[in-house]
């Protein structure tokens, strides 16, 4: 390692200890799409909305379980029928893979409905439609045999014509053991598409085509959050066992505050999952006219004594009390939203998780004077709610929403709570919805 | 923010820890990729990926030892990995010569930096990261065999023929200046 002070690497080590050269100034951006990203955050919302997903799927069997006694009824009541007995060719151009063709394979292509593939696309009717159809009560017979007439009409009108010699391009529709119901259903919706594709020609299909293309790109997979905050309002806190001598000659609820954070998780363009957390404010105001009102200690807690709480109240020809009760939520919800415009229309319903954390009761008297007098007590502070809501969206930009969302919400109480907790809510949620970056 | 906190940062994905270290290296670990790289747009690159590489990588430093230490080898093994095809090619040509006696510079004048960054790139692949490796970062011949896959007589070798084309570089471009009047 010892070097002469004048030879070779000596004189480059010290000349080149000295240079001043900088990156260009474009480097940090051409490393920075590069740059590891933190991975924990997604996979933990990708489990919530997992686990969200599970429970909807577990309630979804449930209730399709239960439901399962009628499907022996409607299967008997089905009709058997047989494979082709008329066949006619649509004719699909070239790379259309994704028009007409494509969406009539998905419509075939449907569970128990009918068989796809190959080169031609046929459609098939079965036999002895009119005796076997007439029990059927989705099909009577008279519309049935109208349709199908229609249908022959259509079909002998759609000539055939050569198939492009890809699978991909042309499409077999082939009917076996379908009940007279879908295959009529099936045939309506073919002979709905052959006779639009026929009619429209290359402007139908390429509609067909830019939808098929929109639909592909649009909402796959994507999340959304939404911060909202609007007005809230409860039916009933009830009030009967609050007081012992007297029921409340009036109460009002008063329009509060409810506010949140909201995730949506849409799986495609149409359907969705929501998660969230909010906060509800609820009041009521009570006015009793009972000079000497009796609170129930059963159920209302105070650091005065019973005597001394009364002799508040006592000789006043109008009281008022003021009941706050105040929860945080934890909605899950499915969510639907219709094909998207300039402004759309959603729905979702599910369920609430609730945590009560305020059930205080304060007064207001006449002259102006209030304080707080305690709180009542709360058997359960968890509890559920069934929630239903319809959301108004304006798309505003690519990634941002404005969003109103009226709500209404079950509360979900034992008989003793029903007394003395809210059971509906209604909401006008207001909120900005923006697409997360991932 | 100090380089501990930098580093934990950038360990957490933070992004502003990210480009802090950026800010705060980017020149010294381009001043060593020069040494290493054919060219300016080259030493570019391999500072690019090498950051890429220690921001990824960054969870295998323990705190043992100099960071900017650890930084500098991914630098160097970068270039090392940029230039191993041609580095083989070349060692199988090289007999192993060496000189008796170390060349010298006999006027060390001072030399445009820019001038003396390109006589080093200018060297073969492997003289140049072989001359680097020995003269700027102090590795013995051992290592540097190691390192490149080639016997420390072929890295002494290699090391003595890079001074030699370095001396004649600078004799050349002396006289040329004189000639000049520069």
């Amino acid at each position: 390692m010892e070097h002469k002070p004048q030879n070779i690497g000596d004189f480059f080590n010290a000349q080149l200890n000295n240079m001043d050269f900088s990156m260009p100034e474009d480097s940090w951006q051409a490393i920075e799409p590069h740059l590891p990203k933190k991975e924990k955050k997604r996979r933990f919302i990708i489990w919530f909305w997992l686990g969200g997903l599970l429970i909807i799927v577990g309630l979804g069997t449930y209730t399709w379980n239960r439901n399962l006694p009628f499907l022996p009824q409607q299967k008997n009541n089905i009709p058997q029928a047989n494979s082709i007995q008329k066949s006619t060719k649509v004719a699909v151009e070239p790379n259309s893979d994704k028009s007409s063709a494509a969406i009539l394979a998905k419509k075939a292509s449907s569970p128990a409905k009918a068989t796809i593939v190959e080169t031609d696309f046929q459609i098939s009717k079965p036999e002895k439609l009119n005796t076997e159809t007439k029990d059927n009560p989705h099909a009577p017979k008279e519309s049935f045999e109208r349709r199908l007439s229609a249908f022959d009409t259509k079909a002998d009108k759609v000539e055939p014509q050569p198939t492009i010699n890809t699978t991909q391009n042309s499409i077999l529709v082939s009917m076996t053991n379908v009940d007279g119901t879908l295959l009529r259903e099936e045939i309506d919706s073919l002979c709905w598409e052959a006779g639009k594709v026929k009619k429209n020609g290359r402007k139908q299909k390429k509609k067909l085509e830019t939808a098929s293309d929109e639909q592909e790109e649009k909402g796959k997979n994507t999340f959304w959050i939404m911060p909202y905050a609007g007005p809230l309002l409860l039916n009933d806190t009830g009030t009967d066992q609050i007081v012992v001598n007297q029921d409340t000659k009036k109460k009002v609820s008063e329009i509060t505050l409810t506010y949140g954070v909201q995730f949506r998780w849409m799986m495609n363009e149409n359907w969705g999952m929501q998660l969230g957390i909010g906060k509800m404010q609820a009041r009521q105001r009570l006015t009793f006219t009972n000079q000497n009102l009796l609170f129930n200690f059963d159920h209302v807690e105070s650091s005065l004594n019973q005597n001394d709480l009364n002799n508040q109240f006592a000789g006043m020809e109008s009281i008022q009390l003021l009941r706050d009760v105040t929860y945080w939520e934890v909605p899950m919800e499915g969510y639907y939203q219709w094909s998207q415009n300039k402004w759309n229309m959603a729905v979702s319903a599910g369920f609430s998780y609730l945590v009560q954390t305020q059930n205080s009761l304060s007064s207001t008297h006449a002259n102006g004077e209030s304080f707080y007098i305690g709180n009542v007590f709360t058997d359960t502070r968890n509890s559920m709610s069934a929630n239903a809501k319809v959301h108004l969206q304006y798309v505003w930009k690519k990634n941002w929403r404005l969003e109103i969302v009226p709500a209404f919400q079950y509360h979900f109480l034992t008989n003793v709570e029903r007394t003395r907790a809210m059971n509906y809510w209604f909401s006008i949620r207001t909120g900005i919805t923006y697409q997360l970056p991932f | 923010m100090d380089l501990n906190q930098i580093i934990h940062g950038c360990k957490n994905y933070n992004p502003n820890a990210q480009k802090r270290l950026f800010e705060i290296y980017s020149k010294t670990l381009f001043h060593l990729s020069l040494k290493y790289c054919r060219s300016f747009a080259d030493a570019q690159d391999n500072t690019q990926d090498s950051f890429i590489t220690i921001y990824h990588k960054i969870h295998q430093y323990r705190g043992k030892g100099s960071f900017e230490g650890w930084m500098k080898r991914i630098v160097i093994n970068h270039a090392i990995d940029r230039y191993r095809a041609e580095i083989k090619t070349v060692t199988e040509d090289v007999p192993a010569v060496w000189l008796t006696e170390e060349p010298e510079i006999e006027d060390p004048e001072t030399f445009p930096m820019e001038a003396l960054i390109r006589m080093i790139q200018e060297l073969p692949d492997q003289y140049r990261l072989v001359f680097s490796l020995y003269e700027m970062e102090h590795y013995s011949h051992a290592e540097i065999g190691s390192l490149l896959q080639i016997s420390e007589g072929t890295s002494r070798s290699n090391l003595s023929r890079a001074k030699q084309l370095l001396k004649s570089k600078i004799e050349q471009f002396s006289l040329h200046h004189k000639n000049h009047g520069t």
